[in-house]
């Protein structure tokens, strides 16, 4: 009986595993003909495609127009792919800083990343990476992993009902389905950094930005681990891979050298994305953004009292209340600052004990706001300074 | 028989790590980290995030019970009585948040007193962390009269018959937060309390869903002193303060 069990399993798991697919594929530039998975896998994105843009594409022209010139250097440069499988951009009125790439070569990026990056080399870095997950057919091998892993899973499950062990089920097994799936994707993401870098050289962009563009990642996500279930990798992890490739050390690359010509071509997206950042409590991509805008406009009090706020808000220390603190007075001297300027020098000094600078500003914010929401509790500050 | 020991054993260890529902902990910062940045931590009011019959009270005793369980492990910690007296202050100060005409609640009033006393209470305090103790809702797994979320498994009130699925229940989640980055988390740990919808009859009688009564919900201190202890054990492994059997000697003596 456990014989005739043995050779049924062996049999089912031949024929499964014959099932699987191959999840090494060629890149799409060595490619004549799509797979029917592919093919499949492309209609399927096609549409979410459509719906992602109906609901955020944006409708600036210019700024599209820029960008694609960008894509087309980097395809025609860095790759071989046929001008009809050349993958097109989309612009997305999204304050997220994102950018992805869609199976069948639809690539999108928001707004909220364009206003985070320092210059175009960076921007191409981030294009190229995307650029990179469609040449190199990551949905599809992703695609096929997950099936393959399925059928893995039955065949253990098979496997573990002979003796008498139930499969492995609820929570568990998809926390171990994640893990697994997880630890591939990092891999695709590596991938995808270290070939952008390439890309990015053939096409005469500065290879050191790739590091600066990451960089900024880092900022807005404010990690500070290696995430176990993540498919992205930790971002420092991805900055010392990119660093290995160039052959340098990370620490020493320059770069984030902020680009005045790409500040100017997208100066007026930098505002509302600042603010639109502010209120999704995201101070430190909000920063970034209001720097670039005032090296073009140092004196926009708006542009200052938005900046002092995001690095208090960011962080209470007393270094950074001190750092807010010379945005808020340099905004009070330009005469057009919110009242809230003064409220907050005067929290400022209140903080570091300097009750009589403390005082002053407390009382000239009553002066200016005197009908304010925290008027009442100024009041108690600056008689108790 | 024997042939098939290691079999069931191996068999009888699957099932549990299958079926068993693990307490969601997780350290975000390496724990060299954790341990060199968090020497002391104060304690914010608890959040409790579900329906009580009162929830001021319920808040304020997970809160003695956060800080007596700390405190007994050595951790120094500053009590969420210390800021629930800075905001309320702020609030007596600022009018409170209560529109005095509509009854309702100034919600920009409220967001500027929290504001102002997170800052007044930082600025008069010298700490490395907070603590947040929240009550929050969350699905359990229901099959023949257990639910299992979070760490615990309860017995429900009937065995719900053929039904299995999801029973709404509550946890309690411990997060640990640095003090000046904004949305720095350090650690989060969320362990089950009790459900909030229970499954009674299944077999004598028809099996149907029946809400847990209101008053019953963290009233019980057995069930909160499990809770917190659970929650908090993470923590204090990390940074809790062994106690020595001298130590415990004199503790004993001086009661």
């Amino acid at each position: 009986m456990s014989k005739q069990l043995g050779k049924l399993l062996t049999a089912s798991a031949v024929v499964l595993l014959s099932a699987c697919a191959a999840t090494e594929v060629a890149p799409l530039d060595r490619v004549e003909e799509i797979p029917k998975d592919e093919a499949r896998l492309w209609e399927r994105s096609e549409a979410a495609a459509d719906g992602i843009k109906q609901a955020l594409q944006s409708g600036d022209n210019e700024l599209q127009t820029y960008v694609d010139g960008i894509l087309d250097r980097l395809i025609s440069s860095g790759t071989q792919l046929a001008p009809e499988r050349y993958p097109t951009i989309t612009l997305l009125n999204s304050v997220e800083g994102n950018a992805s790439a869609m199976p069948h070569g639809d690539l999108f990026i928001s707004y909220g990343m364009l206003a985070q990056l320092d210059s175009e080399d960076q921007l191409a870095f981030i294009l190229a990476h995307e650029v990179t997950h469609y040449l190199n057919r990551h949905s599809l091998t992703a695609n096929r992993y997950a099936t393959n892993q399925k059928v893995k899973s039955f065949l253990g499950d098979l496997a573990l009902a002979a003796i008498g062990v139930p499969p492995v089920s609820g929570p568990n097994e998809a926390a171990w389905q994640l893990a697994l799936n997880s630890r591939y994707s990092r891999e695709q993401e590596t991938e995808a950094d270290l070939q952008a870098v390439v890309i990015m050289r053939y096409a005469g962009y500065n290879d050191s930005e790739a590091i600066g563009a990451l960089e900024k990642l880092r900022v807005s996500a404010g990690e500070v681990r290696e995430p176990l279930f993540s498919t992205h990798p930790n971002v420092g992890t991805r900055i010392t891979a990119v660093a290995e490739l160039m052959e340098v050390e990370a620490s020493l690359v320059e770069h984030s050298r902020v680009d005045d010509v790409y500040i100017n071509r997208i100066e007026h997206l930098l505002m509302p994305q600042a603010v639109a950042m502010i209120n999704n409590r995201e101070y430190r991509g909000a920063s970034t953004i209001l720097g670039h805008y005032l090296r073009r406009n140092p004196e926009d009090a708006d542009a200052l009292f938005a900046h002092a706020e995001t690095t208090r808000l960011a962080s209470s220390s007393v270094e950074a209340s001190t750092e807010a603190a010379k945005s808020y007075q340099k905004a009070i001297l330009l005469g057009d600052a919110p009242p809230a300027a003064y409220r907050e020098l005067g929290m400022h000094y209140r903080l570091v004990g300097d009750h009589a600078k403390a005082r002053t500003f407390f009382m000239q914010y009553l002066e200016v706001a005197p009908d304010a929401i925290d008027a009442p509790i100024i009041k108690v500050y600056a008689e108790q300074e | 028989m024997r042939k098939y020991t290691n079999e069931i054993c191996l068999g009888l260890l699957v099932s549990l790590i299958s079926l068993s529902s693990p307490a969601t902990a997780e350290l975000l910062i390496p724990e060299a980290d954790f341990k060199e940045k968090v020497q002391r931590i104060a304690i914010l009011p608890s959040r409790i995030q579900i329906e009580t019959s009162d929830d001021y009270a319920a808040a304020r005793r997970i809160d003695e019970l956060v800080a007596t369980k700390l405190e007994e492990a050595g951790v120094d910690i500053i009590p969420a009585s210390e800021f629930l007296e800075v905001e309320q202050a702020t609030a007596r100060t600022m009018g409170g948040s209560y529109d005095a005409f509509t009854g309702d609640r100034d919600m920009a009033k409220a967001k500027t007193i929290n504001d102002l006393a997170i800052r007044e209470f930082e600025r008069l305090h010298e700490f490395d962390a907070y603590l947040i103790a929240s009550v929050v809702t969350t699905p359990s797994s229901f099959r023949g009269g257990r639910a299992r979320w979070d760490g615990i498994e309860v017995k429900t009130k009937g065995s719900g018959g053929d039904l299995y699925g999801s029973l709404t229940a509550s946890s309690l989640k411990i997060s640990v937060i640095d003090k000046t980055e904004a949305d720095a988390d350090y650690m989060v740990e969320q362990t089950g309390i009790q459900l909030l919808l229970d499954m009674d009859g299944g077999f004598w009688k028809a099996a149907r869903f029946v809400p847990v009564p209101l008053e019953e919900r963290l009233t019980d201190e057995a069930t909160n002193v499990r809770a917190v202890e659970a929650a908090l054990a993470p923590l204090i492994e990390l940074i809790g303060t062994p106690v020595t059997t001298e130590t415990a000697a004199t503790g004993g003596a001086s009661e």
